[in-house]
């Protein structure tokens, strides 16, 4: 895979950060090439690096057994750390990826002197990203260093470029919310995600992609805060892992893998009260029922964090749910026990400490169906399983597809 | 617990960087100072902050539940990991970590930016990580030639070679000088008595990093940071005090402590180093606690065997002048007394084995067999005859080696 040096253009009001990538042997079809978009007024800060493209595209590399020629420079800092990151996913991912070898036109630093001191997150409105924003605010965080100043909302990884008017709907209402708080939210658009997919898992994938996005902005940022997905008790081998994230920092942008040492129950306590996440939480990733400003309320991430909200008797307070909400539908919840039985028993324990035992029957049947599911998907052999996924989730209605970018 | 400003004072051919420690508690008897030596020419790099400080005692503060205060200059980056580090110890080990302590500090300051390129030590102790890790360095010095490894950094009075160790210090010291200097780098040997704060609070293997980055921060103008080579895989991200999770939170704005390597097995990273010279010279694994004759390898403890065994499997062992040359049957016993279970050595070991060595499936097998019925006594037997299972099987306590 060669990348090519790479140009920062302007059209229409934003300033695009843009890279041509050549793959030597790749069947199916893919993008020409791999870009950020952000508004003009960011253009100061946009890297002409190669940083951001090396860390997005390595997991697509190792996937397609192709080494990495970079043609523009490379912090030596990430040389280092693209290494181990590959060597943590080569040990997880046995039979999906390859380790490759990763060659840059030279290894130059980023100059100090061109680098600003801002603290930014990845922000998509959800629960991890909602608690590590918070937490971030000058009223938990007494550093300035690490008061986050810019909340990066991307378009392109959970939501489809040519999703244009639920993008805008959200972005419009981030700005709004997050503005008094003193965050600026940083709209930013991107293709990576139609490099992945077909080819990648993108829970493997987005790792490097969530880092390169920071990266892309490598003159605006200081720490990049990612939020976690799992607790300590929860990690599973994924893209984006606090034994990986920091790999992917240079010598003046830093990563932190943010919210680790916090369960999912305490996350959504910690935000129950805060009222920017009440208008906008975001949570839904059913594309076909989700709407503006609403989460559809029926799948596994919709019920699961609805039924964290009610425990801690908040839910009334969010906007973004259907309402009314019931002990019947809590018995419809069918946890996801890939990290191990986590989740529910965390939200049952939280129930009986606070004395709530109305909750605790329901939970119990959730408890029930999500092993019941688990113990199906253990015993579905694996051909089985992906080939059922491929004939439910065909690559050709893959909202990231690259010919819905045509 | 208070942190006093820290001090650099010369002192005939050294140079100590030292800081008074107070705590509430008298009765735990810490040393009233913890200090760090180094050779008198590094004077000018010392840093008389208190990052070095805050990283070598936070653990000991949060066992005994003292909140920290420091006098000294703090960096922010220090302080906002510090929150991080000391939740994942509570979530590790709920029973020595009760509680988050506060850590205060007088001043909040970034360090100082080194006026230099990039400079970075590699943390040396002579073991199989050390040697995998310098191999891979200068490996890296090629392909990555502004990822500028110049140091070595060999501390005394680490987990591995306890102060009263004083003449297998020096010798040691002089012969991995030669071996640095063979390879154009330089040796900093650095000597500090943080484990007389550690012994017999904290286990040692929670106390394996404090030393080294504690003793490279201590020479803030001149390193940008710290390589060490990993103790564990990847794969291993979820035992307690795995450094993959930790290493990185120990750096400051201008300080990387960066662990690599774990991305290899055990049993790769001695197959990675059995053909190279330098390491079939200078190898030494063995705590050797037993006795301070023993300069290099006792080759009986457990780390010993783990090793020779892993040479042995590798057809290896005869190469390594440091290491008895020979395996008998006693040694497989005795090496299955001091297995390690959940590592998982003993699995690479026996997988090899029996792709390319059939004839050490069955003593190998022998030594698992022997590991396992120990591990299963001592975990669950009742306390009291499990505790005199391990006091026949185990080392005597090394925490009385560095109070």
């Amino acid at each position: 895979m060669i990348i090519h040096k790479p140009e920062v253009i302007f059209k229409d009001d934003k300033v695009i950060l843009s890279a041509r990538v050549e793959f030597e042997k790749l069947q199916i079809q893919k993008p020409e090439s791999a870009w950020f978009s952000f508004p003009e007024k960011y253009a100061p800060f946009v890297s002409d690096r190669g940083d951001a493209f090396a860390a997005s595209m390595l997991p697509i590399a190792m996937a397609v057994n192709e080494g990495i020629q970079m043609e523009s420079p490379l912090s030596p800092l990430l040389a280092c750390g693209l290494g181990e990151y590959q060597s943590a996913l080569k040990n997880w991912f046995p039979d999906e990826l390859h380790v490759v070898p990763i060659n840059a036109a030279a290894y130059e630093h980023v100059p100090e002197s061109l680098a600003d001191k801002s603290c930014a997150a990845l922000f998509s409105g959800g629960v991890d990203s909602s608690f590590t924003m918070r937490m971030h605010l000058p009223e938990y965080q007494p550093l300035s260093d690490f008061q986050v100043q810019y909340g990066i909302f991307v378009q392109g990884f959970d939501i489809a470029l040519q999703d244009q008017k639920f993008y805008d709907a959200y972005l419009q209402a981030f700005s709004n919310q997050l503005a008094p708080k003193g965050v600026r939210i940083v709209p930013c658009r991107t293709n990576l995600h139609y490099f992945s997919s077909g080819l990648l898992n993108w829970g493997i994938a987005h790792g490097g992609m969530l880092a390169g996005v920071g990266l892309a902005l490598d003159k605006l940022i200081r720490y990049f805060l990612i939020p976690s997905s799992y607790s300590l008790e929860e990690l599973i081998p994924w893209g984006s892992t606090p034994m990986t994230d920091h790999w992917l920092s240079t010598e003046t942008f830093k990563v932190i893998h943010h919210g680790v040492t916090f369960s999912r129950i305490e996350k959504v306590e910690a935000i129950a009260d805060w009222e920017p996440a009440q208008h906008i939480l975001r949570v839904c990733i059913n594309e076909k029922e989700r709407r503006e400003m609403q989460n559809c309320s029926h799948c596994e991430k919709c019920l699961r964090t609805m039924t964290m909200l009610e425990v801690c008797q908040a839910l009334g307070r969010f906007h973004t749910f259907q309402a009314p909400f019931s002990w019947a539908q809590i018995m419809r919840w069918t946890p996801n026990y890939d990290a191990g039985e986590v989740w529910l028993p965390q939200v049952l324990e939280y129930a009986r400490s606070k004395g709530r035992k109305k909750y605790i029957f329901p939970l119990y049947i959730a408890h029930l169906r999500g092993r019941a599911m688990r113990i199906i998907r253990r015993l579905t052999p694996r051909p089985l399983f992906l080939q059922l996924k491929r004939k439910l989730f065909p690559y050709e209605s893959n909202s990231f597809n690259p010919k819905y970018l045509e | 617990m208070l942190i006093h400003q820290p001090q650099i004072i010369h002192h005939g051919q050294e140079v100590i960087l030292q800081a008074r420690i107070e705590t509430r508690d008298l009765s735990l008897k810490l040393p009233e100072f913890l200090w760090f030596k180094y050779p008198e020419r590094y004077q000018q790099y010392l840093s008389d902050r208190s990052d070095a400080f805050l990283w070598a005692l936070i653990l000991i503060g949060q066992s005994i539940g003292d909140d920290i205060e420091c006098l000294g200059e703090v960096s922010p980056r220090t302080l906002y990991s510090l929150d991080e580090y000391q939740k994942i110890y509570m979530c590790w080990y709920p029973d020595i970590f009760r509680r988050q302590i506060t850590v205060r500090a007088r001043r909040i300051s970034h360090p100082k930016p080194l006026t230099t390129e990039s400079r970075y030590a590699l943390a040396f102790s002579g073991g199989v990580d050390s040697f995998f890790m310098l191999q891979n360095a200068l490996q890296m010095r090629k392909t990555n030639p502004d990822f500028h490894l110049q140091y070595g950094l060999f501390v005394h009075g680490s987990a591995d070679i306890p102060l009263r160790f004083a003449d297998k210090y020096d010798a040691l010291r002089q012969e991995y000088k030669l071996l640095f200097d063979e390879l154009g780098l330089e040796l900093i040997p650095v000597s500090t008595n943080i484990m007389q704060f550690g012994a017999h609070r904290i286990l040692l293997k929670q106390f394996l990093n404090a030393p080294l980055v504690a003793s490279a921060l201590g020479l803030g103008s001149l390193l940008s940071g710290l390589l060490f080579g990993s103790g564990e895989t990847f794969t291993q991200f979820h035992l307690p005090g795995n450094g993959m999770l930790i290493s990185h939170l120990q750096s400051t704005e201008t300080f990387e402590n960066i662990e690599l390597g774990s991305g290899y097995t055990r049993l790769e990273r001695i197959k990675a180093i059995a053909n190279w010279e330098l390491a079939q010279r200078h190898l030494r694994v063995c705590f050797g606690f037993t006795s301070e004759s023993v300069v290099r390898n006792c080759s009986e403890c457990g780390k010993c065997l783990r090793t020779r065994m892993a040479l042995h499997t590798l057809g290896k062992l005869e190469k390594f002048s440091t290491l008895r040359p020979f395996i008998r049957l006693r040694d497989y016993v005795l090496w299955g007394r001091w297995l390690e279970v959940g590592w998982g050595y003993e699995i690479d070991a026996l997988e090899y084995a029996w792709r390319h060595k059939k004839a050490m499936v069955l003593p190998l097998m022998l030594g698992i067999t022997i590991g396992y019925v120990r591990y299963i006594l001592r975990r669950y037997l009742p306390g009291w005859i499990s505790k005199k299972i391990i006091s026949v099987t185990t080392p005597t306590n090394v925490h009385d080696l560095f109070a």
